[in-house]
C-alpha cells in the first residue's frame, strides 16, 4: 500500500543535527554570502513549491518565491532559534503570496474548469498531476492553503496553524475536508483507475 | 478491528504522516471487506488519495533562484549603504557591496547592519507619522473642551462673580455657540489654534485662582506678561510627557519579532 506520508521534498532535514540551520542562520547573519547561497539552495524549492502551488502561475511564483527568500534573509535575525526554521519561513512565503494574490484581484483559479464527469481514465503523470492541481484550484482557499502545506510542505498539523494562525484542530478539520472534496473531484474525472468506487460512495453518504 | 477503530486509526494515520506497519493489513483488510459504504468511501479516498499525491508532489518543476535572490541582496545593500541612514557613523568604514563573497565576509556584520539600518529606517517614518498624529490629537484635545466650555460653562464657573469686562466671557455670553451653526470665523480657525489654545490654558487657570489667592474681585484678569513667549515653557511638561509615551511605544513596536516580515 503507498502512503501519502511527507512531501516529495525532505522539508524537515534542518532537524538532522548535522544540518542544524541555526549555524547557517549565524553564517548568514554574519554576512557570509557562501552561506546565503546555501540558504537558498536548501529552501527555495519548498519556497517555490508553495508559490506555484498557491499562485498557480510560473512566472508570478519565481517572482514571490525570490521576494520571500530576500525577506527571509533580511529578517533572519527575528527568528527564534529554538523553533522550526520551516514553519517560520513557510509564514513568510504565504504571507507573500496571499499579498500576490490580492494584488493581482482575483483568485487563482481556472474557472471555466469543467467539473462534468468525463469518461476517459487518466492514467498518465502529467495527467493525474494536471488533474490534482485543477481539483486544488476548486476548494477553498483555506483548504487548498492546508493541503498544499501538509501534503507539499510536509508540514504538520501543528505548524501548519502555526503558519495559517489556526487552532489545530480547525486545520484538522480543514484538511480532512480537503481531502474528502479531493477525492470526490478526481473521481469525477475519472481519476483514481481502480480506486474508483461506486456512485453510492459520495461524501453526501457520510 | 471494527468501524469505529478503523476510522479513528485511518484519521490518525492522515495526520501524523505516519503509517504503523502492523495496522497496514487489519485497515486494508476492513476498508475492502467492511458492510458499511462509508467505511468503504472512506478507504478508497485514503487508497486514491495516496496513489495520487505522490505523482502531483513529484510534478513540481525544477528551479534555481540563488544568483537573483543575492543579487537583490546586494542590491539592497548598495541602495543602503548610497542613502545616509539616521544614526550612522560618520566614521563608519563600510564600502559599497559590489564585491566578491570574501570581501562580504571580511565585512561580518553586514547582514545585521543592513537589518538595524532598515530598522532604524522604519522606525523614523513610524516617528515621523506618530508625531503628526500626536500633534493632531494634542490640537484636538486642548479646542473641543475650549469649545464645550464656552457652549456650556460649569457651574464653577458660573458660580463665581466674574468681572463684568471679561473679554473672553462677554464674547462667550454674547455668541453661544450652536452645533448647527458654523464657529465664528471657522476659515481662520486653523491659523488661530496654537493662539486659541493657548487663551483657553491661561483663561481656565485664572479663573480656577483660589479667591484668598487672587488679587481683588473688582480687578480684571489678566494673563502672565509675555505669555505668548512663554508658551513653550508652558506646554514643556506636555512635551516631556508626549516624548516618554512615544519612545516606549517606538521601544515596543521595534521589539515585536513579526512586525515587519
Amino acid at each position: 500500500m503507498q502512503s501519502p506520508l511527507r512531501g516529495g521534498i525532505d522539508l524537515h532535514a534542518d532537524e538532522v543535527p548535522a544540518g542544524l540551520p541555526s549555524a547557517l542562520v549565524a553564517r548568514c547573519l554574519s554576512g557570509d554570502e557562501s552561506a546565503w547561497r546555501e540558504f537558498i539552495r536548501r529552501y527555495e524549492r519548498p519556497v517555490f513549491g508553495l508559490c506555484l502551488r498557491m499562485l498557480r502561475h510560473r512566472q508570478d511564483a519565481e517572482d514571490v518565491a525570490q521576494e520571500a527568500l530576500v525577506r527571509a534573509v533580511r529578517n533572519l535575525h527575528t527568528w527564534d532559534s529554538t523553533r522550526p526554521l520551516m514553519p517560520w519561513l513557510m509564514t513568510i512565503t504565504a504571507n507573500r503570496c496571499r499579498t500576490a494574490i490580492e494584488r493581482r484581484g482575483r483568485r487563482p483559479i481556472a474557472t471555466d474548469f469543467p467539473i462534468e464527469p468525463v469518461e476517459e481514465q487518466k492514467t498518465g503523470p502529467e495527467d493525474i498531476a494536471e488533474e490534482v492541481t485543477l481539483a486544488l484550484d476548486l476548494l477553498r482557499d483555506e483548504y487548498r492553503e492546508c493541503f498544499i502545506l501538509f501534503y507539499q510542505q510536509g508540514l504538520g498539523c501543528a505548524e501548519i496553524s502555526q503558519v495559517m494562525n489556526c487552532p489545530v484542530g480547525t486545520i484538522k478539520t480543514w484538511l480532512h475536508r480537503a481531502r474528502n472534496e479531493m477525492a470526490d473531484h478526481l473521481r469525477r474525472r475519472g481519476v483514481g483507475g481502480e480506486a474508483i468506487v461506486s456512485p453510492d460512495m459520495t461524501t453526501d453518504s457520510q | 478491528m471494527n468501524c469505529l477503530e478503523f476510522r479513528k486509526e485511518l484519521i490518525a494515520l492522515v495526520e501524523e504522516h505516519t503509517l504503523r506497519e502492523d495496522l497496514q493489513s487489519a485497515l486494508s483488510e476492513h476498508g475492502e471487506q467492511c458492510g458499511d459504504p462509508v467505511c468503504r468511501k472512506v478507504w478508497a479516498d485514503f487508497e486514491l488519495l495516496a496513489a495520487v499525491v505522490p505523482v502531483w508532489q513529484a510534478s513540481l518543476p525544477q528551479v534555481s533562484l540563488e544568483n537573483q535572490v543575492v543579487k537583490r541582496l546586494r542590491q539592497e545593500i548598495v541602495d543602503l549603504d548610497s542613502t545616509p541612514a539616521a544614526g550612522f557613523k560618520e566614521d563608519d568604514d563600510r564600502q559599497p557591496v559590489q564585491q566578491s563573497a570574501p570581501v562580504l565576509t571580511a565585512k561580518s556584520t553586514l547582514t545585521s547592519d543592513l537589518a538595524s539600518r532598515l530598522k532604524d529606517s522604519e522606525i523614523q517614518k513610524s516617528r515621523s507619522s506618530l508625531m503628526a498624529v500626536l500633534a493632531t490629537v494634542v490640537c484636538v484635545t486642548l479646542i473641543v473642551p475650549f469649545l464645550q466650555l464656552r457652549r456650556s460653562p460649569p457651574a464653577e464657573i458660573a458660580s463665581r462673580k466674574l468681572p463684568t469686562n471679561a473679554t473672553s466671557v462677554a464674547v462667550t455670553e454674547q455668541l453661544p455657540l450652536s452645533p448647527k451653526r458654523p464657529v465664528p470665523g471657522v476659515v481662520h480657525g486653523y491659523a488661530r489654534v496654537p493662539q486659541s489654545a493657548t487663551e483657553f490654558v491661561t483663561d481656565t487657570m485664572v479663573m480656577f485662582i483660589p479667591a484668598d489667592l487672587s488679587d481683588p474681585e473688582d480687578e480684571e484678569p489678566s494673563r502672565p506678561a509675555q505669555w505668548r513667549s512663554r508658551l513653550g515653557e508652558q506646554l514643556a511638561p506636555v512635551g516631556n510627557e508626549l516624548g516618554s509615551a512615544v519612545d516606549a511605544f517606538l521601544d515596543a513596536v521595534s521589539k515585536s519579532p513579526m512586525r515587519s516580515i
